[in-house]
């Protein structure tokens, strides 16, 4: 009954436990002896961790930091474009590709519960391939191979962009799909069952249901994951239409010959993936509260 | 609404009941049922049964094996319109693997199983068309958590009989008044009693009209204080004429509404009979030691 875990990368935990050892430091009378050396200690460890941090700070050279990161004039100047252009395209592909992966993904992790041997054979052979290459290699292989291959053009200036990213990220999503589907009991589709529903409307409306409440908190950082892979679309080439934020921040430094483009990018990205984080790490808890 | 007169089933929607029709006044009242005609309250008891057509549930030399264990062996039963069957035994016994085969969730290795009949095993079955007529109570309620109580109970309804939304919602009131849970309709499962969650689940499958409904240790899972409510849910569907096959280790429960007692022991039928018989004077030894073991507790 446990809800899949990230199938792509690790992910640091948070760390608010540093804050409340800080405010117990100084109160620690009262306290029995052992806990009171443990305070001590951390103590120590605290002091030594802000000298070193004190001393590698004054040490760095922030005239020429400031210069090379942060220019006030080109930090201006990248807007309001790396707004209305760069992230537009980031957040187009990343939808399109994400709604395409979605549907994609719901239609494999469904053929790896087939009851044809054919079709569970053919998913697990999809998903193992496209998990198992980098995703570059991938949307390179899609974007230029399948247009080469079938004589076909991927239609739309997203098009070719959206559709590899949708390839990519249906593995991930089909792996959590399935994880999803058998952390619903397996009672609940006998219930189903026993009451006379077909194999397909006891999937569809008793065992997806309560799947799909199990897996978006893994399918919201699924959607993060694939929000940062849209850099990897300048591989495809990209025009000044479908510039996206990383391939935006790499001209302009070119340009400008100054970091400063991809701190700004930088910044946009996180303005965009804290708060999804945040929402997925809500919804988890949440699920795990109504689970207990 | 329980009785088994009111067999509100659909009368397999195939060529077969055409022919079964002729000869069981009871189809009729199937087709009735089937049109949507059917009315929930009793109908008269004094329908006449051919005694071969009466046998809702007949096992025939059942078998099943998973790898090398057998699991059940050379299992013959038949289960009477109307009558209600005890199947005790020890943990392990096979007790619950018998009851899943009588609603195919489990397919026998050899032998058959046949339903009014119908030998589940024929390619020519349709499962989920035997399945709305067989009821079946988990021993883990196993309530749909994502809907309400009312939806529980209305799901299968509107999906395999497509009874429309506001019919099967009527039912649905109807038979959550029976077990006496009208009040509870927009909960979900999860806020619910144990004891209440498992009449939920008796509901959901009555709902369907059922003539059989099966009860796999449906208050095993229930702490002590919360296991009267659906005995007595039980008790009451038993008097009302349900048939019923009822894996149980509450001995009460048996001796009262059981009109058959059947010990089940390594997958084997030690001994069937009256509760009279069976549980005051077993003939087989492994059925007192049972029985011992059991009303010690
Ligand atoms: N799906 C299964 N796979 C393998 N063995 C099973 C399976 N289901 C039941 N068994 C075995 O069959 C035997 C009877 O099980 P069961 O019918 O559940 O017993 P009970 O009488 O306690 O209900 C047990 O030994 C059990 O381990
Ligand atoms: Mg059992």
């Amino acid at each position: 009954m446990h809800p899949p875990s990230d199938t792509r990368r690790g992910r640091s935990k948070g760390h608010a436990e540093g804050r409340t050892a800080w405010s117990r430091v100084f109160s620690s009378a009262d306290l029995p002896p052992r806990q009171r050396r443990a305070r001590r200690r951390h103590f120590l460890v605290y002091l030594v961790t802000v000298l070193f941090c004190v001393w590698w700070i004054r040490s760095a050279d922030w005239e020429t930091l400031r210069d090379a990161f942060f220019e006030p004039e080109i930090f201006r100047e990248q807007f309001p474009e790396v707004l209305t252009q760069a992230a537009r395209n980031t957040l187009w592909f990343t939808l399109l590709g994400f709604s395409g992966g979605l549907t994609l993904g719901l239609f494999l992790a469904l053929m790896r519960f087939s009851d044809m041997r054919l079709y569970r054979w053919a998913a697990s052979v999809f998903v193992e391939v496209v998990r198992g290459l980098p995703a570059l290699l991938t949307i390179f292989l899609v974007g230029y191979g399948i247009p080469l291959a079938f004589d076909v053009r991927i239609p739309g200036i997203y098009g070719p962009g959206a559709f590899s990213l949708a390839i990519v990220s249906s593995a991930y999503i089909a792996e959590t799909i399935r994880a999803g589907i058998e952390a619903v009991p397996k009672g609940q589709m006998e219930a189903a069952r026993s009451l006379g529903m077909p194999r397909g409307v006891s999937m569809t409306f008793i065992v997806l249901p309560q799947a799909f409440r199990i897996v978006i908190p893994p399918l919201t950082n699924e959607l993060v994951l694939l929000l940062k892979d849209t850099s990897l679309l300048y591989a495809l080439g990209t025009t000044d239409q479908t510039r996206e934020l990383i391939k935006f921040g790499r001209d302009e430094m070119t340009e400008k010959f100054n970091v400063t483009p991809l701190i700004v990018v930088g910044l946009v990205y996180l303005v965009i993936t804290l708060p999804l984080t945040r929402v997925a790490a809500w919804l988890e808890r949440r699920a795990r509260l109504s689970r207990e | 609404m329980f009785g088994r007169k009111n067999l509100g089933d659909d009368g397999g929607g195939s060529g077969k009941s055409g022919e079964r029709e002729k000869e069981n006044p009871r189809e009729q009242n199937r087709e009735a049922h089937r049109q949507g005609k059917e009315d929930l309250s009793l109908l008269s008891s004094d329908q006449v049964f051919s005694p071969e057509t009466s046998s809702v549930v007949h096992l025939i030399e059942l078998r099943k094996l998973f790898g090398d264990l057998v699991v059940l062996d050379r299992v013959n039963l038949s289960v009477q319109a109307g009558e209600v069957v005890c199947v005790i035994g020890a943990s392990g016994a096979g007790k619950s693997v018998l009851l899943r085969c009588v609603n195919g969730l489990e397919i026998p290795t050899t032998g058959s199983v046949r339903i009014h009949g119908e030998d589940l095993s024929s390619p020519s079955c349709d499962i989920d068309q035997v399945r709305r007529r067989v009821g079946m109570v988990f021993q883990q309620f196993n309530l749909f958590p994502h809907l309400t109580v009312l939806g529980n109970v209305a799901i299968a309804q509107r999906k395999v009989l497509r009874r429309s939304r506001g019919e099967a919602e009527e039912v649905a009131m109807k038979v959550l008044g029976r077990v006496g849970l009208a009040e509870k309709v927009g909960e979900y499962p999860g806020v619910l009693s144990g004891g209440q969650q498992q009449r939920v689940a008796i509901a959901r499958a009555l709902a369907m009209q059922p003539d059989i409904m099966l009860f796999d240790e449906a208050t095993s899972a229930l702490d002590p204080e919360l296991v009267g409510e659906v005995l007595s849910v039980m008790r009451d569907l038993a008097a009302e004429g349900m048939t019923m096959m009822v894996v149980t280790h509450e001995m009460g429960f048996a001796r009262q509404a059981a009109d058959r007692v059947v010990f089940l022991q390594g997958g084997v039928i030690r001994e069937e009979g009256p509760p009279a018989q069976v549980l005051d004077a077993p003939l087989h030894e492994r059925t007192q030691q049972f029985l011992r073991r059991v009303l010690s507790r």
